[in-house]
């Protein structure tokens, strides 16, 4: 199903969370929501699925208004962030619960339910679980039971809302290709909120990136990733370090050093920001071109070896990550060295 | 280690013994003169029994009117909003700061063939005051704080998002009421109904003006363990105490069970 | 498209109840508490000033009436202290420290709450009445509990006493023992150390604790009716006056001393409120009564 909001506004008192939000997801898409807390994303989540009213704008389902459609009416499978599961009832019953308070003329036969559920239950891997109580199962566990729950109603979309935030490391990167592969066997049309680069970029068709009630930029993940469009979004994503600068024509000065950029040609003269990944940075000798700068830390117990390193001119620090092959051996603290920008965007200050 | 644990620990045990602990051992072994048989022909009097009966069935059933509208009162303050309600919510406790003699003569008064309420009832042929059903109401005063300030809490306490759970799976407000709310706020709500039952049966400055204190019929318990002690009968009160207490006793072991049950399923992990 | 705006509400739609259904219970709720509570307290006042202001002063200021207030103010002020007292070191034995059978005691403190008051009044008859253990003895010795104002004493002090413990006893869990060994090792002794850490931290739940003590204290009527023996201007404290008051037909009269109880209940109550309102934070969390 097809899915779109246009011009959402949503105030809650004096603070506005979102501030006119366009979207538009097509049948079949996996969609993340990437921002950091307070952005905006979850209030999206949410008015998409009928649990809060927008204060303008428009919700469509393929093409239909949504607005004051009762949230049961709209057949969306929502997994909370917590669960959800009702402490009181088996894990069947939990399934079941979406079929069971059906009206009359459309509740399916008790066998019929219990088929569904069983169904449901295979489907996520739960087989002989149904019996236990949602206080009886590990996390992993019950976000099935939710995910299987929300599915159970035949949802025409499934909004998650930060899926794995309650998992440890393991699990999540489990159930992550595990609901991956779900979305594709199920044809299902899904959307999720996330504060995790890392997940959206892994798990996504589309990201849709937001700051402060606003959306940043849409794009694929590799959109996204590497051809960012906002300053947000360059420091969002990829933990780009953030180098003030003096935009003059074909080149930035950067302290007293003059970097050639060509790709700041069409940017207007005056302040700037360069936006430099840490892994697109390298070293050169101290009397060598490039910035000059010394090594302030050298962190060697992480896959990739990491320096951080200060700016001659402008005591500005950056994080440095060298390819595995430098081990960075050769650096030391208090070195004189130069930094190199391999690559690099330019925007100008705000 | 901090110290003074011997001195007030050795406090506290010294003080319950004279104020608690010696009374009840003088309230239990006092029925012990009149002898087996004469403790069980003392406390199965059809007079007797009759109090015991009164005092408990008007309890049970103060208890369970409580249930639905301390419940009802403990939604609307918890849920909606409407003015005065901080008044309204504070005031709920008179009956816990009103002493019980004032409650009692002003119900009376209230409820009595010329009284403001009374005098409206009585053409319907509802006669209040000097009847069981004027203990009922009686004990209705003194026990409704009891039911709404057990469920108030774990009303506010109550996860929204199961609701929009079930509201998102398609149940109706109804449902969403009886299928997922009301089974999580049943311990608290039993609660309660109990803690308001277990003092409407021990009650006796609210009820005695209204009761009219008719023998057989409108005569509570603990009036009867008055009335013994005026004759002097120090062994036939203590009996009828005994029972009473043992009978509350038993009820809130029961229920007790019945609210460990009722958790069972509970998380204790969050 | 129309750019019809939605309904402005910031609670989450699945929350909302129809506005029939929200109306019905909150009117449901108020016509409840208004039969039941409000007409009674509003009563009390009226029927005190039933006869205008000077019968009810006449009333107050009548020598009986005097007397049970004073009596009043003299049990409440030997009961709470005490109650106090023993709030405190319950508190600190059982909130600071780990033993067998604590639970036991805990129970213990809160067995006056389940018991009839004329329960609680029984059982010092049973003990220091003319028929009881001791009365005999004392009386021989000259003393005398029940029927004076010891026995008036006693009594209060069963029915009131769970109120301050109660209140301190899972406040001072709640603050654990941290802050007192700091204070010991910092070199403080035990009494400096209660006196400038312990009681600072529970000083409004001690308050709120005084307060519904207070307000229990001077209001019992059941157990102080079994041991005070109804002798007028001696041992009648004001709930008791109220009863003989009423039962002898002097309404004004009775409802003029229940309304200063009322009074005193009110005030209570404000002060309930606003302690909870202002220093919740610093009160126990779970509170029942």
């Amino acid at each position: 199903m097809g899915l779109q909001a246009q011009g959402i506004v949503k105030t809650f008192g004096t603070f506005t969370a979102l501030r006119g939000v366009d979207i538009d997801i097509a049948k079949g898409e996996f969609v993340a929501l990437l921002g950091p807390s307070g952005s905006g994303k979850t209030t999206l989540l949410r008015i998409l699925a009928g649990l809060d009213a927008q204060d303008e704008g428009h919700v469509l389902f393929n093409d239909e208004d949504m607005t004051g459609r009762k949230l049961r009416d709209r057949r969306v499978g929502f997994v909370f962030q917590h669960y959800a599961l009702f402490k009181h009832m088996t894990v069947a019953e939990n399934i079941g619960f979406g079929l069971k308070v059906r009206p009359r003329e459309q509740r399916p036969e008790k066998t019929e339910i219990k088929r569904r559920v069983d169904e449901l239950l295979h489907l996520v891997q739960l087989d002989r679980l149904g019996d236990r109580y949602p206080s009886q199962l590990s996390g992993g566990q019950r976000q099935r039971v939710a995910l299987a729950r929300a599915l159970a109603i035949e949802p025409s979309v499934l909004l998650l809302d930060e899926p794995f935030g309650a998992l440890d490391a393991k699990v999540r990167k489990e159930l992550r290709r595990w609901l991956r592969r779900l979305h594709e066997t199920m044809n299902l049309t899904s959307i999720f909120v996330t504060h995790d680069q890392e997940e959206a970029l892994e798990l996504a068709d589309k990201v849709v990136v937001m700051n402060n009630g606003l959306i940043e930029q849409v794009g694929t993940p590799e959109a996204v990733y590497h051809k960012p469009e906002t300053a947000f979004v360059y420091e969002f994503l990829g933990g780009a370090n953030r180098v003030p600068c003096e935009i003059m024509g074909g080149v930035v000065k950067i302290g007293k050093t003059i970097v050639p950029a060509p790709q700041a040609t069409d940017k207007p003269d005056g302040k700037g920001i360069a936006y430099v990944r840490p892994e697109e940075i390298t070293f050169g000798a101290a009397d060598g071109p490039g910035v000059p700068a010394i090594v302030q830390h050298v962190f060697r117990a992480s896959p990739l070896p990491r320096v951080e390193v200060q700016l001659v001119d402008t005591h500005l620090s950056l994080d440095v990550t060298l390819p595995p092959e430098v081990v960075g051996a050769e650096l030391a603290k208090g070195q004189r060295v130069t930094v190199n920008f391999a690559k690099f965007d330019v925007l100008p200050a705000q | 280690m901090l110290p003074g644990f011997g001195l007030t620990l050795g406090y506290v045990l010294f003080y319950l013994s004279i104020i608690v602990l010696l009374p009840l051992a003088a309230l239990i072994m006092r029925p012990a003169e009149l002898g087996l048989a004469g403790f069980f022909e003392t406390v199965t009097t059809p007079r007797v029994l009759a109090s015991l009966r009164v005092s408990f069935g008007t309890a049970a059933i103060a208890a369970g009117i409580n249930g639905v509208f301390g419940l009802i009162i403990a939604w609307v303050l918890v849920r909606y909003e409407f003015p005065g309600k901080r008044l309204i919510d504070a005031f709920v406790d008179l009956p816990f700061a009103l002493p019980t003699a004032v409650a009692g003569i002003a119900l009376t008064t209230l409820y009595a063939p010329n009284g403001w309420i009374g005098s409206l009832l009585i053409p319907l042929g509802i006669k209040v005051a000097f009847t069981p059903l004027g203990i009922v109401i009686a004990l209705i005063f003194i026990g409704l704080p009891f039911v709404v300030r057990t469920v108030q809490p774990v009303l506010l306490d109550f996860e929204t998002e199961l609701e929009e759970a079930s509201a998102s799976l398609g149940a109706n407000r109804l449902q969403v009421f009886v299928l997922v709310i009301l089974p999580s706020i049943m311990p608290a709500l039993l609660t309660g109904i109990a803690l308001a039952f277990a003092r409407a049966v021990g009650e006796y400055g609210s009820v005695i003006f209204i009761a009219g204190n008719m023998p057989m019929k409108s005569e509570i318990a603990p009036l009867l363990i008055v009335s013994k002690l005026e004759q002097f009968d120090y062994a036939g009160a203590a009996a009828i105490a005994v029972v009473m207490l043992a009978i509350s006793f038993v009820m809130l072991l029961i229920l007790n069970l019945i609210q460990r049950w009722a958790r069972r399923h509970e998380d204790n992990s969050r | 498209m129309s750019s019809i705006k939605a309904v402005r509400t910031n609670k989450p739609l699945a929350l909302q109840d129809p506005a029939i259904v929200r109306w019905g219970l909150t009117g449901l709720a108020l016509a409840f508490i208004v039969l039941v509570l409000f007409l009674p307290l509003t009563l009390v006042f009226l029927e005190a000033l039933r006869h205008g202001a000077q019968a009810y002063f006449d009333a107050i200021i009548e020598p009986d009436a005097r007397a049970a207030i004073q009596l009043t103010l003299i049990v409440a002020a030997i009961a709470v202290p005490l109650n106090v007292v023993f709030g405190l070191a319950g508190a600190w034995a059982i909130a600071k420290f780990e033993f067998r059978g604590k639970s036991i005691l805990l129970t213990l403190v809160d067995l006056p709450f389940s018991v009839s008051p004329v329960i609680s009044g029984l059982i010092y008859v049973l003990l220091y009445g003319a028929h009881g253990w001791f009365g005999p003895t004392l009386q021989e010795w000259g003393i005398k509990v029940i029927f004076n104002i010891a026995g008036l004493v006693l009594a209060t002090i069963f029915v009131t006493f769970p109120f301050v413990a109660r209140e301190l006893i899972p406040l001072m869990q709640e603050q654990g023992t941290e802050e007192e060994e700091a204070a010991i090792s910092l070199g403080a002794g035990g009494w400096q150390t209660f006196r400038l850490v312990t009681l600072p931290n529970v000083a409004w739940g001690l308050l709120y604790g005084v307060l519904l003590c207070n307000a229990r204290a001077m209001g019992e009527f059941g157990a102080v009716s079994v041991v005070s023996g109804h002798i007028r201007g001696l041992t009648n404290t004001m709930p008791l006056h109220v009863e003989i008051l009423y039962n002898e037909y002097d309404f004004v009269g009775a409802f003029a001393v229940a309304s200063l109880l009322a009074l005193l209940a009110l005030v209570t109550l404000a002060a309930k409120s606003f302690l909870e309102w202002r220093y919740g934070d610093r009160l126990s969390a779970g509170r029942t009564h």
